[in-house]
């Protein structure tokens, strides 16, 4: 049975971080880490254990999955694992993304931010 | 090494989370590497290191809650249970605690770390070599080892070829018998000059499906391919071969190599890890059993008893079936008219395959047995220390517990709290030890050893390691921890609420000072054992070897590995002596069957001129074994060039056999029988030590190598340090033929230092453990002593402002703590006295009880408990005593 997107809501930033940069494409583990560092300006910086311990729980969430994709051979990379979004994943980034937009277009936070504008 | 702490680190991780991730993990940490290299940033790899390494451990405890707690992930998170919060809390709270007063935090890990470490370092030595069970095999509990009873009650690990055969084509209680055999192997990439000489197994061909093991790249023999002498030159490699010596490279299988000089094909690669099934023994290669006769023709393939047996059991089949029906195969089989003659063997018994052969595995778990013990009591110090300050530290937070009870926690609540907070005190001590055990078994794998030892590849703890490490440090974290908690908890509320001192009137407690006492004792045990071994080393030393040790350098080879026959071995050895010669700074060179003081002897029956028969000690000796070796000739000659095989038989033999020979002088020119053969002695050499710096010196004959050939020789060169012989040698070999290996060059000293080596391993432990132990109890000296003065600062005060004499007071408190040393040393000497017995034969002629060590050491301890007493008791002398009164 399908699960509810909005059980997953709010998503940690980290866990928004890794659905965003797998939306684009299948990616392996260090193009998530490259990736994610360049969309936050070095600010999410995921070492190997903790990059993993991510996705195997979004994983067992269902939210992500190991790809079929290898590398092209050229690149004797061929062992490197890539992961996807599953379409559940794919509904909860839409909800999360949803919900961050509702929050952002309130009345209340378009006042803070001119308040505490820097 | 760091490749190797990230392998350790890695193992912190759930098992499935592991199996899934951890190729990935290093992939990503690999390609971070590389980009970090390639990359502008100044130390960017390092940077990557450092944040992998730090982000590892706490990744791998959220992912164990991950798995534990699956509630508390992304899906219904709000449903978190009362207990976990508490628990969290408590420790949360532990932690900040423990910041809040860091040096008692420190000291006490540290303590705790060390004892923890020292016993985990042992255990993991010992899981190494003992208990790990052979990495790669399938369902190991089935796969049991086969031992052949002889008619006298011992067991032999050998058999027969025929045998196995006949065992392998009719048992039914088993799904397969294999068989292997010890090869020594020297491969080379055909093209590529070098070859290696590795250890390797002549191998059935259902041992790798017996034992389930699967290749990595490849295939493994097919039972075909073990039928026919000859037939099929083909070859496995460890993992570890494929990736150093081949590159790692896949497309290798189905490329010929060269094995001891013959073509053979490279068929398949074991999976990492799997190096056989003795643990002291990692193998390199497996060839068929059928190949033996091109490796080593003088074996006989059919008579000669020489393979150790497996088998596996078949689901629900018993060992004691298996044992019935195998001794009555055997039985069969010996009886059959085709059967090679009457054997000593009765029966066969089958027991679980071992790491570790039954006869070395007692002698080895013996010695670790007593090293481990000796790391326990580094460990009681340690605990000691940290209980200690615990009860101190429970005196102090007398109040503090009152004031919760008071507010309605309950005394289960209580001392879970206090038993959080010297469960995480423990559990990062057990962190400790357990990069304790990794330092110093990654220093004991570099640990300089004589060629002949065989190193176990992977000391390095695992996770059955961490995991004694972490139920260790619990455990005596509970033992030594829930006194105080307890104590702590028990107090009446309302009287401690109401009394505003933090305990005033604790006095040390007599089991506080037996446990003081015990410290003391225990190191001073440790350090009488680390003493008695310098002695022996000493007395091993200073023993006169009756030749010139020094300045001897020695190299051995093997031409069998080669592909040499004898007469190609021989020319070898005579074109290498004449080039090593000829070399500058060489003044002397010669070959033998092996170095003196190796350990090594061979013997062969010698029937001397009165009719008397015994086995004799003999060294296959070449031309100016005694010019190099510096060994007096004291009558005749030495051996020369021209005692070769077309010579008469002579030797040189040693005062003792002369004097056996010829009780009344004249053994010069005498003749004996070795074996069936007449031999003439033309020179008399002084004794000397021969195999042992502890033997009785036997009768000793040396006879021309090229008399008694062996492929097998060691060369002695005097005049050139091992790397200043390195090079030339080198040249030597590459001009004889540059396809030979060379083999490692050491000094004669270092050669000879086999002997001595269980001694060195003992001191290098119990002192390390001696001089922790030291250290830990003088801290529990220390802070007993200054706990007890600063209990007593009071009654000091009292005391000066009475008028005692600050140098009374002083002498008041160092009498305190040395009656304490005195009682520790006594029990120490009586324990040692008691202890020593176990090591006495270890102890060359040392006695067990040697006063010098005794004394000594009771002394070094004495003097280490007045420094230690001396600090507080300098610190009562100088209190002021007005503010002595003052402070309660």
């Amino acid at each position: 049975m399908p699960r509810d997107a909005r059980d997953f809501l709010p998503l940690k930033p980290v866990d928004l971080q890794l659905l965003l940069a797998l939306s684009e494409e299948e990616r392996h583990g260090y193009g998530l880490v490259q990736e994610i560092a360049a969309r936050t300006d070095g600010l999410v910086n995921l070492d190997a254990g903790n990059l993993y311990r991510v996705i195997k729980r979004l994983a067992d969430d269902g939210l992500v999955a190991e790809s079929d994709h290898r590398a092209a051979p050229d690149l004797g990379n061929e062992r490197r694992r890539y992961y996807r979004l599953t379409a559940l994943g794919g509904r909860v980034l839409g909800a999360e993304l949803h919900r961050l937009r509702d929050l952002l277009g309130s009345p209340a936070v378009r006042a803070a931010s001119r308040r505490f504008a820097t | 090494m760091r490749e190797s702490l990230i392998a350790l680190l890695i193992r912190l991780f759930p098992r499935d989370f592991r199996e899934r991730y951890a190729a990935d993990m290093r992939d990503l940490l690999r390609d971070q590497l590389d980009a970090a290299r390639r990359g502008p940033a100044a130390f960017g790899a390092a940077r990557v290191w450092m944040s992998t390494l730090a982000g590892l451990p706490g990744a791998a405890f959220r992912a164990h809650r991950d798995a534990l707690f699956p509630q508390l992930t992304s899906v219904d998170r709000t449903r978190r249970s009362l207990g976990l919060e508490q628990t969290m809390n408590d420790l949360r709270f532990a932690v900040r605690l423990l910041r809040k007063s860091p040096v008692f935090a420190v000291v006490a890990i540290l303590a705790i770390s060390l004892g923890a470490g020292a016993v985990t370092t042992i255990f993991s030595a010992m899981n190494a070599m003992v208990l790990r069970p052979v990495p790669g095999v399938a369902d190991g509990s089935r796969v049991v080892g086969l031992e052949f009873r002889r008619r006298d009650g011992k067991d032999e690990l050998t058999g027969m070829y025929p045998t196995y055969a006949f065992l392998r084509d009719h048992s039914h209680t088993t799904s397969g018998v294999a068989a292997w055999a010890r090869a020594t192997l020297s491969i080379a990439a055909t093209g590529r000059d070098a070859a290696r000489v590795v250890k390797g197994s002549y191998t059935s061909g259902n041992y790798f499906s017996v034992l389930g093991v699967r290749p990595a790249l490849g295939r493994f023999f097919l039972p075909d391919e073990d039928r026919t002498p000859l037939a099929n030159p083909v070859i496995v490699v460890s993992y570890d071969f494929w990736a150093t010596t081949l590159g790692a490279d896949s497309s290798a299988i189905g490329k010929p190599l060269s094995v001891n000089g013959n073509p053979y094909t490279l068929i398949g690669v074991a999976p990492e890890g799997f190096r056989g099934l003795i643990t002291l023994l990692p193998l390199d290669g497996w060839i068929p059993i059928m190949m033996q006769g091109q490796i080593q023709p003088e074996r006989k393939l059919e008579s000669a008893t020489w393979l150790r047996m497996f088998a596996r059991l078949r689901d629900g089949g018993t060992a004691e079936a298996a044992t019935a029906e195998l001794s009555t195969l055997f039985t069969e089989q010996n009886q059959a008219p085709s059967a090679n003659r009457a054997n000593r063997v009765v029966s066969i018994h089958v027991s679980p395959l071992r790491a570790v052969p039954e006869d070395a595995r007692k002698m080895f778990l013996g010695f670790m047995a007593i090293l481990f013990v000796a790391a326990t009591f580094v460990l009681f110090i340690a605990s000691v220390d940290v209980a200690a300050m615990l009860s101190a530290r429970a005196v102090a937070r007398r109040r503090e517990m009152a004031v919760r009870a008071a507010l309605g926690a309950s005394r289960a609540r209580l001392i879970t709290q206090l038993l959080t907070e010297i469960l995480v005190l423990f559990g990062i001590g057990a962190a400790g030890a357990i990069a304790i055990a990794y330092g110093a078994t990654t220093w004991a794998t570099r640990f300089p050893l004589p060629a002949e030892i065989i190193v176990p590849p992977d000391l390095v703890p695992d996770g059955r390691v961490m995991a004694f490490a972490l139920l260790v440090s619990l455990a005596t974290g509970v033992v030594f921890g829930l006194t105080p908690a307890l104590r702590a908890s028990r107090d009446d509320v309302s009287a401690r609420l109401r009394d505003g001192t933090t305990g005033a009137g604790m006095r040390r407690s007599r089991i506080g000072n037996a446990l003081i006492v015990g410290q003391l004792a225990l190191s001073l045990v440790l350090l009488v054992a680390a003493g008695l071994f310098v002695r022996a080393l000493g007395r091993a030393a200073s023993v006169p070897p009756g030749f010139e040790r020094s300045g001897v350098t020695v190299v051995s080879f093997d031409t069998r590995t080669w592909g040499y026959n004898d007469v190609a071995g021989q020319r070898f050895y005579h074109a290498l002596r004449d080039r090593v010669a000829a070399l500058p700074g060489v003044t002397a060179v010669t070959f033998a069957s092996f170095a003196p003081l190796t350990t090594r002897s061979l013997n062969d029956s010698v029937t001397y001129a009165s009719g008397e028969r015994a086995f004799t000690w003999y060294v296959a000796a070449g031309n100016d074994y005694f010019r190099t070796l510096e060994m007096p000739v004291i009558a005749g000659r030495a051996l020369g060039a021209d005692d070769n095989e077309r010579a008469a038989p002579v030797a040189v033999v040693n005062e003792t056999f002369a004097k056996r020979l010829a009780p009344n002088g004249g053994a010069l020119g005498r003749t004996f029988m070795r074996g069936k053969q007449a031999v003439t002695v033309v020179g008399v050499a002084r004794d000397a030590k021969y195999a042992t710096f502890d033997e009785a010196t036997p009768s000793m004959m040396f006879l021309p190598i090229d008399q008694v050939w062996q492929p097998t020789q060691t060369m002695m060169v005097r005049g050139l340090s091992p790397a200043q012989l390195a090079r030339g040698l080198h040249d030597a070999m590459r001009a004889i033929d540059s396809k030979l290996p060379v083999p490692s060059l050491m000094t004669l000293d270092d050669a000879s230092g086999i002997n001595v080596l269980p001694q060195r391993i003992a001191l290098i432990v119990t002192g390390v453990l001696g001089g922790v132990g030291l250290l830990l109890s003088t801290l529990g000296l220390y802070g007993v002593i200054a706990y007890s003065v600063n209990q007593r600062t009071r009654e000091l005060g009292v005391r000066l402002a009475l008028g005692a004499q600050r140098a009374t007071l002083l002498g008041m408190v160092l009498a305190d703590g040395l009656r304490l040393a005195a009682v520790g040393v006594v029990v120490g000497l009586a324990a040692a006295a008691g202890a020593t017995r176990v090591i006495a034969e270890f102890l060359f002629d040392v006695s067990a009880l040697d006063a010098v060590t005794f004394i000594g050491t009771a002394l070094l301890l004495v003097i280490v408990a007045l420094l230690a007493t001396y600090v507080p008791a300098r610190r009562a002398a100088r209190l002021d005593p007005m503010s002595a009164l003052r402070s309660e």
